[in-house]
């Protein structure tokens, strides 16, 4: 209201120095007029021909002389109609008295007190429903006064609130039950004859401050009652959530394909970081869009729903935010692998997610504020958003904190966990080891030293080697203080001395051969791998024949890694289930030194032999 | 008369006959050596061509085992077993007058068997046979420890201590240890009659460890619920069939 008062001055000093033939319509009732006119949906309608009035329904001759008298009054406001009783048929104005009691005028909104018609001209046709009040007499009679003078002006002002609480036939709130001077002056106004130049003038007149007045209240009016202006987040919320979903997981993928095709990390970080930006953006700018659409009323039909300046303020500051984005991963990153406590960690983690980010803002509002002569509202502006930043940031630096508190001490707890597993294991390893270390066969010695006994009477030199070889193979197989591992060459010479014990006893029953590629001979091999075999070859091959026995021993190199072949010519392997425990003391060996990585496998055919692959080698 | 036996050693170990004919030189008036067979057939052929008294033979022998030679025998001599294993302690070897020395011969342990041979009495031929068969039975084959399963181009060893049960699906036999299960290609049947005594038939397809059971319930219809030792705690339904077996194993 002030607006309009100060802009009362102007406009008569403008249009007095602008206007040609003038004379400057008066506010009351014109503004009122241009504002009741300016209703897109119901502008100002009034009638154009002569108004018959006929009273129907249960009317009493009280009423009738009240309309009588009414009709009257209203006769000395319009000048270009006329308005009286008819008594034939050609009425266009039916006042119709119903029965219904109403004791509350506020109840009856949905009562309908009038039907008014259009015709071509205005209104041509009228019916009036008056109900039963129970108010005293004279405000009967007031009540039916306003609406009667109602009824020739259709209309109603737009640029009140409701709590602007004005009194006048033309509220659309409550209207009001007695005719004021004002709502006189409008009928006046309406049903002159000037009146439709008038209108123009006035409307020009007072369209900035009434209009403009009307379209702040119809937006605020919106404003207040359109649900999702109100509460617009509750649309926007959703399809925002199921895009940034959508876009983490497209970066997961991008993570994926980036990690297997490029190797530098900095480099994957980068392209990674690229396109969470891009994606960010994207999100962004539609959210701010769709924001702006459902709260920005009639004027987002001049406006593209996206808007280059929000495309342009996201790119831009993605783009400076790029470098950014490295600083805080090579921060984090430190922090990550540093071996802190857990309480230092996340008291870093706090800090870099909290001041870090909020240090870039403030500077760059720092730097605003004082290049900027600006003025202080704005200044307080400024520093308003600062404030909500920084309780932005320092809110999710304590979640992260937290969480992260949280995070390194499970960590923490998970790496005991392993540390002590693979504490355990080492030592059910060890256990193992020792437990197929002392498998020698005790046949073997009772045969050998049998041998030994006999020949020391026949052949001191063929004792004394046996005796000597049996002593160094003892001594390789228990003297091991936990060595696991041995090389090909100690394995094979004990093999040798094996095979040359039993070649005593068997006499020419046993002959073999040793196959060893010279370049194979210090690669590394598990202690006590090769004799079990060889003792095997001897045990179930040899000694099951009556003639002549052949052992051949192989190490070699091929592409499927290192080769052990053991020969013999004896009787076929079994099928199935194997006594004696040589055989399983190989493969728990190759299990516990290689896992999965050495191979065991026998053949009868073409020739019988038992096979070691050891990969990688 | 001559005394002294008519001796064959036979073993297939030249160091061991060596030894023995040394020792058996030791007391010439007992022992005759009149000859020395390197294996079975060998012997086989010896003692019927000479038709020794007595005979000192190694169990151990590829080719003709002990039981089988004497099985092919007209007439069985006495028999003195030698044998580097020596748990093969039967009491039977006492009292039906057969000896057994373990390998390396000492030359107290002989003198021991020469005072017994001038005690003996020739057992009849059925006694020796049934000794024989018995000490085979024994030995026969040494007790299975471990089962091998090939997958592919690689060998499995699994220890029989290990393995649970095993259970034939139509084309295959599941091996369950404690922690895996394999696939074999041996049926049930086979894998029961090489398998040693702990494990036990007790459906049309489940063999069960009997040393890996931890308990075993009464169920409907002559049936068992046998609970293994393992950590899922399996549990195997037994055949009404196998009811009987089943008793007898635990022994009610």
């Amino acid at each position: 209201m002030k607006y309009t008062f100060s802009l009362l001055p102007f406009c008569l000093i403008f249009s007095f120095c602008f206007s040609q033939n003038q004379t400057n319509l008066p506010e009351k009732p014109w503004a009122d007029i241009v504002d009741i006119n300016s209703n897109h949906y119901v502008p100002l309608t009034k009638w154009s021909k002569r108004i018959n009035v006929k009273l129907e329904g249960s009317y009493t001759e009280e009423d009738s002389i009240d309309v009588e008298r009414i009709l009257n009054k209203l006769n000395t406001y319009t000048e270009t109609i006329t308005l009286g009783f008819t008594k034939t048929d050609d009425a266009n104005f039916k006042i119709k008295f119903l029965d219904t009691i109403v004791t509350d005028n506020s109840k009856g909104k949905n009562r309908i007190d009038a039907r008014l018609m259009h015709g071509k001209e205005g209104y041509d046709n009228a019916e009036l429903y008056i109900y039963k009040f129970l108010n005293t007499e004279s405000e009967n009679y007031y009540g039916l006064e306003a609406r009667i003078a109602k009824a020739l002006v259709g209309g109603h002002l737009s640029r009140y609130t409701v709590n602007d609480k004005i009194s006048s036939i033309f509220s659309p709130f409550k209207a009001s039950e007695t005719l004021n001077k004002n709502d006189i002056e409008i009928i006046k106004a309406v049903y002159k004859s000037d009146f439709e130049k008038n209108l123009k003038i006035a409307e020009k007149q007072f369209k900035d401050s009434i209009l403009k007045t009307i379209n702040n209240r119809e937006i605020a009016e919106r404003d207040r009652i359109l649900w999702w202006v109100r509460n617009p987040i509750s649309i926007i919320f959703l399809p925002t959530l199921i895009l940034t979903f959508l876009f983490i997981f497209v970066v997961g993928k991008i993570r994926n394909k980036v990690k297997s095709k490029v190797k530098q990390s900095w480099i994957q970080f980068g392209i990674i970081a690229l396109f969470a930006l891009l994606f960010a953006d994207i999100v962004v700018i539609f959210s701010i869009s769709l924001y702006d659409f459902l709260t920005i009323p009639d004027n987002y039909r001049k406006f593209g729903f996206v808007r280059k300046d929000t495309v342009l303020t996201t790119i831009v500051l993605s783009v400076l935010l790029l470098p950014f984005l490295y600083l805080f991963r090579f921060i984090e990153l430190k922090i990550q692998k540093s071996s802190k406590t857990i309480l230092t960690k996340s008291i870093l983690v706090f800090l870099s997610t909290g001041f870090l980010p909020f240090f870039c803002f403030f500077g760059f509002y720092f730097l605003a504020n004082f290049f900027n002569e600006l003025d202080v509202s704005v200044k307080q502006n400024n520093y308003l958003m600062l404030s909500k930043f920084f309780l932005f940031f320092m809110s999710i630096a304590s979640i992260r904190a937290i969480i992260g508190y949280f995070i390194f001490k499970e960590r923490n707890l998970v790496l005991e966990n392993k540390l002590q597993l693979s504490r355990l294991r080492e030592l059910h390893v060890q256990a193992e080891l020792k437990s197929l270390q002392s498998q020698i066969n005790p046949h073997f010695l009772y045969n050998a030293l049998n041998s030994i006994a006999e020949l020391s009477h026949t052949d001191a030199n063929k004792t004394e080697k046996m005796a000597l070889s049996l002593s160094d193979l003892f001594r390789y197989s228990i003297n091991r203080q936990g060595k696991q591992m041995s090389t090909v060459k100690d394995e094979v010479e004990m093999v040798q001395t094996y095979l040359e014990i039993e070649q005593i006893r068997f006499g020419d029953r046993l002959e073999f051969t040793i196959e060893i590629d010279e370049n194979l001979e210090n690669e590394a091999l598990p202690m006590f791998l090769l004799q079990p075999l060889v003792e095997n070859a001897v045990k179930h091959g040899i000694s099951k024949l009556e003639t002549h026995g052949v052992i051949k021993l192989a190490i070699n190199k091929t592409d499927k890694g290192l080769l052990i072949s053991v020969y013999d010519n004896g009787p076929y392997f079994p099928e199935g289930l194997v006594s004696g425990y040589g055989l399983q003391s190989v493969f728990d060996l190759l299990r516990l030194s290689y896992k999965s990585h050495a191979k065991l496998n026998w053949h009868n055919q073409p020739e019988k032999k038992i096979e070691i692959i050891i990969d990688n080698f | 008369m001559d005394s002294r036996y008519s001796t064959i050693i036979i073993d297939d170990e030249p160091s061991a006959r060596d030894r023995l004919e040394r020792l058996l030189g030791m007391f010439p008036e007992t022992f005759q050596v009149i000859a020395i067979a390197k294996n079975g057939n060998e012997a086989k052929q010896l003692i019927n061509t000479h038709n020794p008294d007595l005979i000192f033979l190694d169990i151990e022998m590829p080719g003709l085992n002990g039981f089988q030679l004497l099985e092919a025998l007209k007439t069985i001599p006495i028999v003195v077993f030698c044998t580097a294993f020596d748990q093969y302690t039967l009491k039977a070897f006492e009292t039906n007058s057969l000896d057994y020395l373990v390998k390396p011969v000492r030359k107290e342990r002989l003198e021991t068997t020469v005072k017994k041979l001038k005690l003996f009495n020739r057992s009849s031929n059925e006694n020796i046979l049934n000794t024989i068969r018995n000490l085979s039975e024994l030995k026969k084959d040494s007790p299975m420890t471990s089962l091998t399963i090939k997958k592919g181009d690689k060998m499995v060893f699994i220890k029989l201590e290990d393995v649970l049960y095993f259970e034939a699906s139509e084309k295959y036999v599941t091996v369950y240890t404690k922690y895996e299960k394999h696939l074999s290609e041996q049926s049930l049947l086979s894998l029961q009659q090489k398998l040693p005594d702990q494990f036990l038939r007790v459906h049309r397809s489940i063999i069960v460890n009997t040393n890996q059971v931890k308990e075993v319930q009464k169920y409907f219809n002559n049936r068992f619920i046998i609970s293994l030792n393992n950590n899922s705690k399996t549990s195997i339904t037994t055949g009404r069939t196998y009811n009987e077996i089943i008793k007898k194993w635990m022994g009610i």
